[in-house]
Order: C-alpha cells, then sequence, then structure tokens
C-alpha cells in the first residue's frame, strides 16, 4: 500500500532533522571546547542533508513506480572546516600558544541556535505529512461501513 | 464485469478508485518533498492529477493493463504517470497546502463512495 510508503518517506525526514539536531547539540554542548583528542579546539559538526532513495519493493518495481519520487531523505554529519577557528587572548589558559592566545571552536551559538529552530520546524512538518497519510488510511478503511 | 456487475458498479466506482490511487501517489511525492525541504539541489515534484484521471477515463481501461490469461500479474496500475518538476528549491508553504488539500479530496473520494454504496444498500433492503 503506497500510504505506508509515504508514512516510511516522511519517518525518513524525521529521522533527518534527528540527526541535524544531534549535530546542533554537539556544536554547543561543545562551543568552548578547546583540547580534543586529535589535537587542537573542537571542530564544528554539520550535518549534510542528501536525498536516499527507499529500497524498492516487489509492487513498486512492477507498477514502473522504481524511480519515481521514492525519494526518502539521510542526513550525514561531518567535519565543518570551512570555517577558521576563534582565536582568544588568554595567557591564563592552559592551551593558550607562546604568545598567550587560545584557538576556540569555529562555533557561532547563535548559528547553531536558528539552524535548531529551523531543525524543529521541519521536524512538525514531517510529522504533519505523516499524520496527513495516516487520517487518509484511516478514511479509507471507512469504505463500506 | 458481467452485465449486472456494470449496472450495479458503474463508472462511479471505478473513476472514484482510480482517484483514489492517484492521490495515494500524490502523497507519497508531496512527503517525500517536505522530507527533502532542506536538501540542497533537490527539485520539487508532483503528480499531475487532473491529467491523469483524465488519461484513464479515456481509455476505457481504468485498471491497468488488459489481462488475456487469468493467471497474468495485474499490471501497469501506475505506469504512464509523469512527475511534473516544480521550482529548485522546496517551498514547504506550498507543499504544506498542496498536501492538505490533497488528504481533503482523498477523504471527500472516500466519504462518496461510502454513500455510494449507502444506496445501494438502500435500494437492496427495499428502502426500509
Amino acid at each position: 500500500m503506497s500510504l505506508f510508503r509515504s508514512m516510511e518517506i516522511s519517518a525518513s525526514g524525521l529521522h533527518a532533522q534527528r540527526g541535524v539536531l544531534e549535530a546542533v547539540s554537539m556544536n554547543l554542548a561543545n562551543a568552548h571546547t578547546t583540547r580534543t583528542d586529535e589535537g587542537g579546539p573542537y571542530i564544528r559538526r554539520q550535518a549534510v542533508l542528501s536525498p536516499s532513495p527507499l529500497p524498492a519493493k516487489f509492487p513498486d518495481i512492477f507498477t514502473g513506480l522504481m524511480n519515481q519520487a521514492n525519494q526518502g531523505v539521510k542526513a550525514e554529519i561531518q567535519l565543518d572546516d570551512s570555517k577558521e577557528s576563534v582565536t582568544l587572548y588568554d595567557p591564563n589558559h592552559p592551551d593558550a600558544d607562546e604568545m598567550g592566545y587560545v584557538a576556540l571552536p569555529n562555533v557561532n551559538v547563535l548559528e547553531e541556535m536558528i539552524q535548531m529552530m529551523a531543525a524543529v520546524r521541519s521536524y512538525e512538518a514531517n510529522v504533519t505529512a505523516f499524520n496527513a497519510a495516516k487520517s487518509m488510511a484511516l478514511k479509507s478503511l471507512e469504505i463500506g461501513k | 464485469m458481467d452485465f449486472l456487475g456494470k449496472k450495479l458498479f458503474n463508472r462511479t466506482t471505478e473513476v472514484l478508485q482510480r482517484s483514489m490511487d492517484i492521490r495515494t501517489s500524490r502523497n507519497r511525492v508531496l512527503s517525500s518533498n517536505i522530507a527533502n525541504s532542506e536538501t540542497p539541489g533537490f527539485v520539487s515534484k508532483d503528480v499531475p492529477f487532473e491529467k491523469i484521471l483524465e488519461r484513464s477515463i479515456q481509455n476505457q481501461s481504468l485498471i491497468g493493463l488488459k489481462r488475456t490469461h487469468p493467471k497474468h500479474f495485474p499490471g501497469g496500475l501506475n505506469t504512464g504517470i509523469e512527475l511534473e518538476s516544480g521550482s529548485e528549491a522546496v517551498n514547504i508553504d506550498k507543499e504544506m497546502a498542496k498536501l492538505a488539500e490533497n488528504n481533503l479530496r482523498f477523504q471527500a473520494d472516500v466519504q462518496a463512495l461510502v454513500k455510494k454504496f449507502e444506496g445501494l444498500k438502500y435500494a437492496i433492503e427495499g428502502g426500509k
């Protein structure tokens, strides 16, 4: 039944937005981490979204739907080193260099908060889409009542 | 379908059935757009409902391929659907509006089908 596919797609959207939220939480929690196992300050994590086709099921192939919009979405968490880390003059800090500068993570707390709000809104949109599919499925059970 | 079947279940049921089928597909496509609303480079898609229904009504067979043998699989239920590509960035408001509209119209189709069956039942029971 195609409505269950809709639900699967919405579920993949929910999962992806959870991934975005996970990256945001990681960044916010580590916004001031100056030392990591790899050395240097924490590097910002970024959730990269990309379409991911749902695994095709037999009826889909049969009815020619395989290449059509069975597109879910997936989030991959990657390191974002596109932005320079910020330096702060604090000679008393244990991680300060000879010049007295401490390298702070390239995390902008304001940006993270905004991304968090966007992820929450997207999550809600996916919940609405899921509920639409659910109400359609429930309504169709009324046929022949 | 035999003669009596055709008289009882005229095209109303068939058209409604096809309409609900397309609405279900459309729901899936819109869900996909919403799930990918923040995916870079994703192009939104839509199912041209009217076009497909019109084509189905013009073709005599609404239920797909003609079967020449009873053991053939029923095929081609959704073939011939070409998705319309929309704008590059997904407009989430538009997609939500389309989703709500699609949902309501599906419920209307179901209601019409329910009423159709209720009418038949009423006639069968002799207007009791």
